[in-house]
């Protein structure tokens, strides 16, 4: 059983830079963990911590029962996929794979079997005397991932590990992932700053942003109940649309700059007054006076993507954008006023200042 | 893919070759020719006359044995500086590869022998090995080796590898700290994962992945022990004892400018040319292609 247990994880650099710092968290085993977040947001330093390619400054890593903070990376059990995958490149596709099994000193009988093993897998069975130079982007993607599941490791970790790919080959590469995945049973632990790859890869998220988790949950919690404005501006394509409001005297609705009051879903316990950050999904803005909620837009310009279509819109009073998604069809023309409606159970209450989200 | 140039007039771009074709003609065709052209002559130390002889002058040399013996002193100069300059220079550049604070200081100090100039480079450890003065000399006495490079051959060849070699270390140095930073550092870091140790890691990723580094420093290294060590021998042992550290570019001195048979020293220059061009051709056709990835 390879559960991991991040305790307080912190990480600094020399010159006091703070790269990570108080990170916890629980993985079970067999989970599918990803760690998303902007570049710079410390995602990559904590897999590396996990790795042991990078010392922890504080807090403790267990790996199972094995308190791992001084272990060698070699030692730890975990097998990781790099972002520029990190192949040997003077060894062929089979050396590359075999590398870490002679270093474990595994019988030549043991190590023949993973390897034909895992190429069928992979279907790399015609690539095995290949050097990596002679493979394309996906099939050296494929080798990297090879050579860690030949090492048949209870933790796999990835880098940024589609990163480098196109957009067609990113899509049927994670599907490969994640069958990989339910095969294998193994715990992952996936690093991007791709949000639809952490939504459509994960069992659980962790968000970081400026070295610290904003919230540890499932895709759909995240998506549903963001924990912070950040995670709500962060997960969803087009963004969650943000309107800044006050707090108005009954405790039950908003203002926004221009006027309008927004009818909030249940009263909160706040001072008249307070500033407030009210978030909308494009996905939930609707066209014409339904209500509860109503904004009156003035449209911009349209993105038809085929399926749907990119209204991209602004209040009327104001430059504050708004985003909606609406059907192909009924797209009015740039420049034209509208009016937009929304339900206000489907709205996000975020405390202005700090940023956390408000229950109601 | 390169980019090529268009120049609008027609004489412009032989105008900017000019000097250097002046130059290159000037100072190494004519040298080169006339080395040639009296190699086939037997000249007077006076210059007054000379005959035609052929081929005799290189027969002679190739039935001399102390010519034979110096090629031989030459490959073991040759390959013993090459091999002690690079496996210093290696050290020395995964070492300073680790180094993360003050690394350019440390740097800095590495390059400063290569300003020595080789005769100086020569004279310093002729010094230090001096058997009457030279602190090495001492220290070695001290564990026993009874240390004269004016009477022991072996060790008189050793004193100008250890000199010549100590010169070039700099200069490996940096092609070597440059070839292992070009290394990427997640190479190094899967293999760590992979469960190789540092040794393990190094023999394997590390040294095999700086092969075309490595093969071009074994090149200009050979070239440099064998024609650029003239003035070390020169300032030092003059080729003694007993011939011991007389190397083929000492020897064409030797021979012409002491022992005054110009056609022999021609005739040997011209030998030394041919080398010089065998290898420059393994560098240039090689190096570039000797990329094992």
């Amino acid at each position: 059983m390879a559960n991991l247990n991040l305790s307080r994880l912190g990480k600094t650099y020399p010159g006091n830079v703070i790269a990570v710092s108080d990170v916890s968290a629980e993985i079970e085993h067999g989970e599918f963990i990803v760690l998303v977040g902007p570049s710079g947001c410390g995602k990559s330093t904590i897999l590396r911590m996990i790795a042991g390619l990078e010392t922890i400054t504080t807090g403790d890593l267990h790996i199972g029962k094995r308190h791992v903070n001084g272990l060698e990376p070699g030692d730890r059990d975990i097998a990781m996929v790099f972002q520029n995958y990190a192949l040997y490149p003077h060894m062929t596709v089979r050396k590359n794979m075999e590398y870490g099994l002679r270093n474990e000193g595994l019988p030549r009988a043991e190590i023949d079997t993973r390897i034909a093993e895992a190429t069928r897998t992979l279907r790399l069975e015609d690539y095995l005397d290949r050097k990596p130079r002679q493979l394309s982007g996906g099939q050296r993607q494929r080798v990297a991932m090879g050579r860690a599941i030949v090492r048949d490791p209870a933790v796999f970790l990835f880098d940024e590990p589609l990163s480098n790919l196109d957009a067609k080959l990113r899509t049927q590469l994670r599907a490969e992932l994640k069958s990989l995945h339910q095969r294998l049973g193994a715990t992952f632990i996936y690093v991007t700053h791709d949000q639809v790859e952490a939504m459509s890869l994960a069992h659980r998220i962790i968000i970081m942003s400026q070295g610290r988790v904003e919230q540890i949950g499932t895709p759909m919690d995240l998506y549903h109940r963001p924990a912070t404005r950040f995670v709500a501006d962060f997960i969803g394509t087009p963004a969650m649309n943000m309107l800044n409001a006050t707090l108005s005297r009954d405790q039950a609705s908003a203002t926004l700059a221009d006027g309008t009051a927004i009818p909030l879903p249940a009263p909160i316990s706040r001072p008249p007054g307070a500033a407030l950050t009210l978030g909308l999904r494009p996905e939930h803005l609707v066209v014409g006076h339904a209500g509860p909620i109503t904004l009156a837009l003035r449209s911009v310009f349209t993105e038809h993507l085929g399926a749907d279509t990119l209204l991209h819109a602004c209040l009327a009073d104001s430059d504050t954008p708004v985003i909606m998604r609406l059907n192909a069809a009924d797209a009015p023309a740039a420049g034209h006023m509208l009016t937009a409606s929304a339900s206000p159970d489907k709205m996000h209450l975020f405390d202005a200042v700090t940023g956390a989200r408000i229950a109601t | 893919m390169q980019k090529r140039v268009v120049f609008r007039s027609r004489w412009l771009p032989y105008a900017l070759v000019a000097p250097q074709i002046a130059i290159t003609l000037v100072f190494f065709f004519w040298p080169s020719y006339q080395a040639l052209e009296s190699s086939f002559f037997l000249e007077d130390a006076f210059g007054f006359s000379r005959d035609w002889v052929g081929l005799r002058n290189y027969e002679a040399l190739f039935n001399d044995p102390s010519y034979l013996r110096s090629f031989k002193t030459t490959l073991i100069f040759g390959f013993s500086v090459a091999f002690l300059a690079m496996a210093l220079s290696l050290g020395l550049a995964v070492a300073a590869n680790r180094v993360i604070r003050a690394a350019t200081t440390y740097r800095t100090l590495l390059i400063w022998p290569y300003a020595v100039a080789p005769a100086l480079a020569g004279v310093i450890w002729y010094f230090l090995m001096n058997p009457s003065l030279g602190i090495v000399a001492y220290w070695l006495g001290e564990v026993g080796i009874d240390w004269n490079h004016y009477v022991n051959g072996d060790q008189a060849l050793l004193m100008v590898i250890v000199a010549a070699a100590w010169k070039q270390v700099s200069y490996n140095f940096l092609f070597f700290l440059a070839g292992l930073q070009s290394i990427p550092k997640s190479l190094i870091e899967a293999a760590a994962i992979d469960r190789a140790g540092p040794v393990r890691r190094f023999w394997s990723i590390t040294f095999p992945l700086l092969t075309p580094t490595t093969f071009f420093l074994l090149v200009v290294n050979l070239v440099y022990a064998f024609f650029d060590t003239f003035s070390l021998i020169h300032a030092t042992t003059e080729g003694g004892p007993a011939d011991a550290t007389s190397i083929l570019v000492f020897k064409v001195y030797a021979t012409g400018f002491v022992g005054q048979d110009y056609g022999g020293s021609a005739a040997q220059s011209v030998i030394l040319m041919a080398l010089v061009i065998a290898m420059t051709f393994i560098q240039f056709r090689y190096v570039e292609r000797k990329v094992n990835y």
